[in-house]
């Protein structure tokens, strides 16, 4: 999407934190996954978001990496992925759902697509499709968040 | 996918191996804290029964898919919220609406909500599971100062007001430079 859209859009990787680091809430459970630390430090947080680059082969896209509080991720609820696309007076344009359920690449290039051509981006992913979570789990989840 | 769940809870976890490859000096099986050299904080994360030592069973819980999953599909809270307590279909959601929303529910004035109140509003179901998953003593109510936490919580800038983010250019960091931005959030895992 980069290589075609490139010209006409501005793309930014925005590297945040790692969704499944050997500490984490959900760290690997399956054979062959990858295996990393969570970074401590924004040095720490840097090397890994340039180690991601290098080896997932996305060099190409400027790179910006969120500071140790996930100040961008919690911004625009973006943990652990998902895609935004901005429009030119700096509203949201178009978002899909929080990763990896919501992650909607196809939707991405369609917005991508209309922005370009100056039409009404599509309407985004609706959040509520995915709400098929227990009462006790959703708790788990605030919990985790750090909620009281 | 039984046969599956088995096959992988007798392989050793990644994440394990991953550990006492890397910190394991005397290979003994486990890890100390005097083996590893990163935070305490770091430690007792990854020390999940809390024995003071590394091992394979702090990794037992990786097994949970489906909870993995459904923990996935929460929906955002400012999703909600706005679906729920919005008052008169402005920008955004004001501290004050929010508050007044939820006390009008509160049909038995004792400062808090039971499932009967939050289904008496009409809300939706999808809001009752996330309001009463608030509980924490399982006694079927949320208090008004919950709630009012939940939205103090998500008001990151406190100026008590709830944008969803589709509408709240001022509040996103990163901004157009003469093109559209493409956002993709994501990291190495």
């Amino acid at each position: 999407m980069h290589e075609t859209y490139g010209g006409q859009v501005d793309f930014r990787l925005v590297y945040i934190r790692e969704a499944h680091p050997v500490e984490g809430e959900m760290p690997p459970w399956a054979p062959g996954m990858l295996c990393v630390e969570d970074p401590v430090t924004f040095e720490e947080r840097v090397a890994m978001a340039q180690r991601c680059t290098a080896e997932l082969g996305l060099d190409a896209l400027p790179l910006i990496v969120d500071g140790m509080d996930d100040a961008l991720a919690r911004a625009y609820e973006a943990w652990p992925d998902r895609l935004y696309l901005i429009g030119l007076d700096g509203a949201v344009a178009w978002r899909c759902g929080r990763g990896p359920f919501g992650f909607d690449p196809d939707g991405f290039e369609a917005a991508i697509q209309a922005a370009i051509a100056g039409q009404a981006t599509p309407e985004r992913t609706p959040m509520a499709r995915a709400v098929r979570h227990s009462a006790a789990e959703f708790g788990k989840w605030w919990r985790s968040l750090g909620a009281n | 996918m039984i046969a599956l769940l088995l096959l992988l809870q007798q392989e050793a976890s990644p994440g394990w191996t991953f550990l006492v490859d890397k910190y394991d000096e005397n290979r003994d099986g486990c890890v100390t804290p005097s083996e590893y050299p990163r935070s305490a904080e770091s430690f007792d994360r990854l020390d999940r029964d809390g024995d003071g030592l590394l091992r394979p069973q702090d990794f037992a819980e990786e097994m949970a898919a489906l909870w993995r999953d459904q923990y996935m599909q929460a929906p955002a809270l400012q999703d909600l919220l706005m679906q729920n307590f919005q008052e008169d279909g402005g920008p955004g959601l004001e501290r004050g609406e929010f508050l007044r929303q939820a006390a009008a529910a509160d049909a038995g004035r004792d400062g808090s909500l039971n499932a009967a109140e939050w289904a008496a509003r009409g809300l939706g179901e999808a809001w009752q599971q996330f309001a009463l998953s608030l509980d924490p003593d399982g006694g079927g109510t949320v208090t008004l100062g919950e709630l009012a936490a939940v939205f103090d919580r998500l008001d990151v800038n406190g100026d008590g007001l709830l944008l969803p983010p589709d509408l709240q250019p001022v509040m996103l960091p990163l901004q157009p430079e003469g093109k559209p931005l493409a956002l993709v959030f994501g990291s190495f895992t």
